[in-house]
């Protein structure tokens, strides 16, 4: 071994010089556009993650106060000059429900048209008896639909009659709104919702810790409202989403499940498979709202009603009437169950290589449109 | 790699068939042009390369043999820091290119490799037409200041490889068009418009027929007049055929390294022996 | 019907023919004989004979049921009633259901009325037996035939894996037909609003302008071009945001990043394809529209909070993902071996990815971006709620504009007529929606097929 080594020679000759010297000068160059295009790779991330982190927080900035609704908390007497009403109606003899029901009825018609502000007033002027506010003031900072609670709470119970009861009431939308700090302060009254009584009333009310921020738990358990929009709620569209998710776990998964099966491991190859298998791709690509036509010519055609009702069904649980369950059960479902089969149909593919396993339908529950190229190896198969 | 008990016979056969096709008179006064020191590597807490040392001599072809998983091709990738490139790997001891430290900060990873070239296992052609492929080295590094010039290198890449005559009319063509030993000395072209030092291959022929094989085996030996190779092999035959030096890699370990004919007529170690006997593989 | 009753009663058939078909099958196995499939196979046979038909005849039923007995209630309505349309019958037949239950209605009942309501309780009845009685009775009939069918060499796997075939086959049928339906109905409607409108001003006119008030007439204006101007307007600015970013950060996280920072970021970047579209609306409505605005205030140009910038930009951040991933996809898919060769030549790795990599890629990133595309023109949400919805021919896209799917919404959302040219045109415009999509689908999964078979 000794024998062969000698002495490193350099670079063999002038060529080998020349070469060399070409490629050193080109080396700065050559890693300032390595690191160039480096910082761009970080930028793009930066700002894919940045747009996550904004579009998070202003969620949350701008969802978060929502979930919290300014309160009264008064004593309101159930005053007997101003309840003046019948005596709840009891089903007789041979009565048939029907006519029970109308009793009934009328009996809460007469109570709803007694003057349940003058109560929600009277109590508020105990709260700040000292407070310089006309009526219309004083009311307009509780919810309009506040007095139909007292009503409720009277119709549950008319032995309230007399009684003074601590009672939580919704604060108007408005008052909300200014003490949320959503309205500009400086505004001039002449542009203000509220009066500046009223204004002063609900800071004070505030102050003295008789108007408070509450949880608002009545926006899972109400229904949207147009005329009392504090009391709104999401109920209706909450139990709309339930039922649509439902319907196309029960329609697509099991179908777009089978077909994907079916195509990894049983279909043979050829054109009808191939076709399928195309049409399925393009399923999951076509825009939701070509379901939506599909559904709405459907449904137009086949049952034969009015626009208007199909007009219902755009709009997600505003009306929780059968029909336009019934549109988005045809419109919806074709769409997701595309997206379920594109999620499946390369689910098997992963898992061929592990023995054939068949597809678990529980990973297929995660399954989210366009996302199943990505999915397949996050998925456990 | 089990080689079946009739070929010991056969492999005795094999000094003399190597000495009728050794054609330079000996490669024993070579300058060192690659010298390594101790080196180690680790793919993350696994050692696969222990204290290896060895020089590989200028204008001559050293074969790397071994059985499958003994570090050859791992030393070979240390010589251009293809290591580099692999998630966890880190190397120790001093590799030198003709005196420069190849790990050192100063030694730019990027001249290194344009030093160093590498043929790989598989023919690798870029998805461009058969002059880009030659092209590309040359372009990144500027190496050509003109359409002429880079003409020029093309062509001359093309015919130090042979393969100018097959494909001169098809320049525009692309190179994976071609067939799996063209495609194999269309790399070897590849690295060679770069004008490097040293050309490292890493089991060349392994993926090609025999009568590819045999015609870039006919290429190595030609190149061995301009340029130092270090080739990879795990067919004993070819390593007798085209090397004048020989290097045994064991389970990590550099076993044995000397002229090729010493090394398999009367290797010192018992290890090699019994591998080119084919007790083991 | 009770459904928790008829269910419970197939469930027992099932149980019942399964097992009948399991122990008659091994009792031919203590016979001495060898079966041709296992026992298991032989139950799920027995249960599928004994359920099919009656499955068969309660989906019947349950498809006809209502249509029948409607059909029977009007049948036992005087002439005068029956001869009544819309509300007033719908009405009638109501009080006479609300009758039958013995719920009772307001208002005397008509003598007529309570002959119907009593006529519909024992129809009510009649068809419940029928129906029940059918259902059994094929029930047992499938049952008997299926324990006669039962023999050692009885090829029961065969025949289990034909059934599971056949079912498999008709959920894969099923995407075909949805196809088939979407364009048989996009096109019967289409071509109905065509009679009113010809298709040379629909494709070719200029002026969209569907006139609300003149319901019913074929005036006003249903020119595609500024609608199909708005789209691409926005996609265009979707795409122009979200392909450097999402590609850019594909590049880095397939070939710069370590193991542990891709797979932190790449699920973060991937919550964005997870939002609902709605809430990019109301981000782009509430945030982006706004912010824009005040940055073309500072610079001195016009913008519009509601925009084609405001929505081509939310777009293309909801679009991020989809290129990312899908790049990332196909860039992993090329070999390493040419991403080594390239660096073994002394190439940086900004010039094996801009050279050799992206090069190499270039098919599939090409397909993702036509999908990607092809999603942008039919986001409906966003556009609906940013992009300002004002059908003109503008180049600026700093002011509102509409598109194809806002205007569909639009026209089907009024309280219009079906079969005035105002709604019909949604389907028309819904037509060229589907098919401009499916083009670039179709060139889109072409291109990424054939990119996958040169790499497989």
């Amino acid at each position: 071994m000794a024998d062969i080594i000698s002495r490193p020679t350099a670079p063999a000759d002038d060529a080998d010089a020349i070469r060399l010297k070409k490629i050193k000068d080109g080396l700065t160059r050559r890693h300032a556009r390595e690191r160039r295009f480096r910082a761009y790779g970080v930028a793009a991330i930066v700002a894919a993650i940045g747009f996550v982190v904004i579009l998070f927080s202003m969620i949350l900035y701008k969802g978060l106060p929502a979930f919290t609704q300014a309160e009264l908390s008064l004593n309101v007497y159930f005053d007997p000059e101003v309840l003046s009403a019948d005596e709840p109606p009891v089903q007789g003899e041979g009565q048939s429900a029907a006519e029970y029901q109308r009793a009934v009825l009328g009996w809460q018609r007469q109570v709803t048209m007694l003057n349940w502000n003058r109560l929600i007033e009277a109590a508020i002027i105990e709260a700040a008896p000292d407070a310089q506010v006309d009526t219309r003031s004083a009311l307009s900072i509780v919810e309009t639909s506040e007095r139909f609670v007292l009503r409720d709470m009277f119709v549950e119970n008319p032995g309230l009659l007399g009684q003074t009861i601590p009672v939580s009431l919704l604060a108007s939308a408005n008052a909300d709104n200014w003490l949320k700090g959503n309205i500009d302060r400086s505004l001039p009254d002449s542009q203000q919702q509220l009066s500046a009584d009223a204004r002063a009333l609900a800071d004070r009310l505030l102050e003295e810790g008789k108007i408070r921020f509450a949880f608002a738990g009545h926006i899972f358990t109400n229904v949207d409202s147009r005329s009392a929009p504090a009391s709104a709620g999401l109920a209706g569209a909450f139990v709309g989403s339930l039922y649509m998710m439902l319907v196309v776990i029960v329609l697509a998964v099991p179908i777009g499940v089978m077909s994907a099966v079916y195509l990894e491991e049983f279909a043979p190859k050829n054109r009808l498979t191939d076709l399928i298998e195309v049409n399925i791709n393009n399923l999951a690509a076509v825009p939701s709202i070509v379901f939506g036509l599909l559904g709405a010519a459907v449904f137009i055609n086949y049952f034969r009603l009015p626009l208007s009702a199909l007009a219902a069904g755009w709009r997600p649980g505003s009306d929780a009437d059968d029909a336009s369950d019934d549109h988005h059960r045809y419109a919806f479902g074709p769409a997701c169950r595309a997206a379920v089969v594109a999620t499946g149909s390369t689910r098997p593919r992963c898992v061929e290589d592990a023995n054939r396993v068949p597809p678990r339908s529980a990973g297929h529950l995660s399954w989210h449109p366009d996302g199943h190229h990505h999915r397949c190896r996050a998925g456990a198969g | 790699m089990q080689m079946p008990s009739e070929k010991i016979v056969a492999s005795t056969d094999l000094y003399s068939m190597k000495s009728s096709t050794i054609r330079t008179p000996d490669a024993e006064a070579r300058p060192v042009r690659v010298k390594a020191r101790e080196v180690c590597v680790f793919y993350g807490p696994k050692q696969a390369l222990f204290d290896v040392s060895i020089d590989i001599p200028e204008k001559a072809v050293t074969a790397f043999i071994g059985p499958s998983g003994c570090g050859k091709s791992t030393f070979l990738r240390c010589l251009n820091r293809m290591n580099d490139t692999i998630e966890g790997a880190r190397v120790t001891g001093r590799i030198e290119l003709d005196g420069d430290d190849v790990y050192d900060a100063s030694l730019d990873v990027v001249e290194l490799r344009a030093r160093v070239g590498m043929v790989f296992q598989k023919p690798n052609p870029f998805p461009k037409s058969i002059y880009e492929n030659i092209a590309y080295g040359p372009r990144i590094h500027g190496l050509a200041a003109s359409k002429a010039e880079m003409d020029g290198i093309v062509e001359s890449s093309l015919q130090k490889a042979s393969l100018w005559d097959e494909v001169k009319d098809r320049l525009q063509e692309p190179g994976t068009g071609l067939s799996g030993g063209q495609q194999q000395r269309l790399c070897i072209a590849r690295a060679i418009a770069v004008s490097p030092e040293v050309i490292l291959m890493d089991e060349p022929c392994s993926a090609l027929d025999p009568i590819a094989t045999a015609k870039i085996e006919e290429l190595i030996d030609e190149l061995r007049e301009n340029y130092t190779i270090a080739i990879v092999t795990h067919s004993m035959q070819q390593a007798a055929r085209v090397s004048q030096r020989t290097a045994f890699f064991h389970l990590g370990n550099l076993v044995e390294e000397g002229p090729t004919d010493q090394i398999f007529t009367s290797p010192a170690e018992k290890r090699t022996q019994d591998y080119i006997t084919g007790r083991f593989g | 019907m009770n459904t928790a009753l008829v269910a419970a009663l197939l469930l027992v058939l099932l149980g019942f023919a399964y097992q009948m078909g399991w122990s008659r099958s091994r009792s031919l196995v203590t016979g001495g004989s060898k079966l041709h499939s296992r026992p298991s196979y032989h139950g799920s046979l027995a249960a599928i004979w004994a359920l099919l038909p009656a499955l068969l005849i309660l989906g019947l039923w349950a498809l006809l049921g209502t249509t029948a007995t409607r059909a029977y209630i009007i049948a036992q309505l005087p002439p005068e009633i029956a001869s009544l349309t819309g509300a007033d019958l719908a009405g009638a037949i109501a009080r006479i259901r609300q009758i039958e239950t013995g719920f009772g209605v307001l208002g005397e009942t008509a003598p007529w009325e309570n002959a119907a309501a009593q006529a519909l309780r024992e129809f009510r009845l009649l068809t419940y037996a029928v129906v029940l009685a059918a259902a059994a009775g094929t029930g047992a009939l499938g049952l008997f035939m299926a324990r006669r069918r039962i023999t050692a060499r009885l090829r029961a796997r065969n025949e289990v894996e034909g059934v599971v075939r056949v079912l498999l086959i008709g959920c894969s049928v099923v995407a075909i037909l949805t196809t088939v339906g979407i364009v048989a109905s996009l096109l019967s409607e289409a071509i109905r609003f065509f009679t009113f409108v010809s298709p040379v001003d629909f494709f070719f006119g200029t002026v969209w302008n569907p006139r609300f008030s003149s319901v019913g007439s074929g005036s006003g204006d249903y020119g595609l071009l500024p609608l199909l101007w708005g789209t691409l307007m926005v996609a265009t600015i979707a795409m122009i945001v979200a392909l450097p970013i999402g590609l850019m950060t594909a590049i880095y996280l397939s070939q710069y990043a370590p193991p542990k920072v891709r797979s932190t970021v790449k699920p973060i970047v991937e919550v964005l394809a997870g939002i609902p579209t709605i809430v990019y609306g109301f981000f782009a409505l509430v945030t982006v529209g706004p912010f824009l605005a005040a940055i073309g205030n500072t610079l001195g140009i016009d913008i519009r909070a509601t925009s084609a910038l405001t929505a081509g930009v939310v777009m293309g951040i909801m679009i991020i993902p989809f290129i990312s991933s899908l790049s990332d996809d196909v860039i992993r898919q090329v070999p390493r071996a040419m991403r080594d060769g390239s660096l073994g030549l002394g190439a940086t790795q900004s010039e094996t990815i801009k050279r050799v990599i992206l090069p190499a890629a270039l098919p599939g990133i090409v397909g993702a971006f036509l999908l990607a595309v092809s999603r942008a023109i039919g986001e409906t949400m966003i556009v609906v709620l940013a992009a300002g919805n004002s059908p003109y021919l503008r180049l600026n896209p700093g002011e509102p504009v509409s598109t194809v799917t806002v205007t569909i919404v639009n026209q089907l959302t009024g309280d219009t007529d079906f079969a005035s040219p105002q709604s019909l045109v949604a389907f028309a415009l819904g037509l060229t929606l589907f098919a401009m999509t499916l083009v670039l689908n179709v060139v889109a999964l072409y291109i990424v097929r054939r990119y996958r078979e040169q790499y497989e």
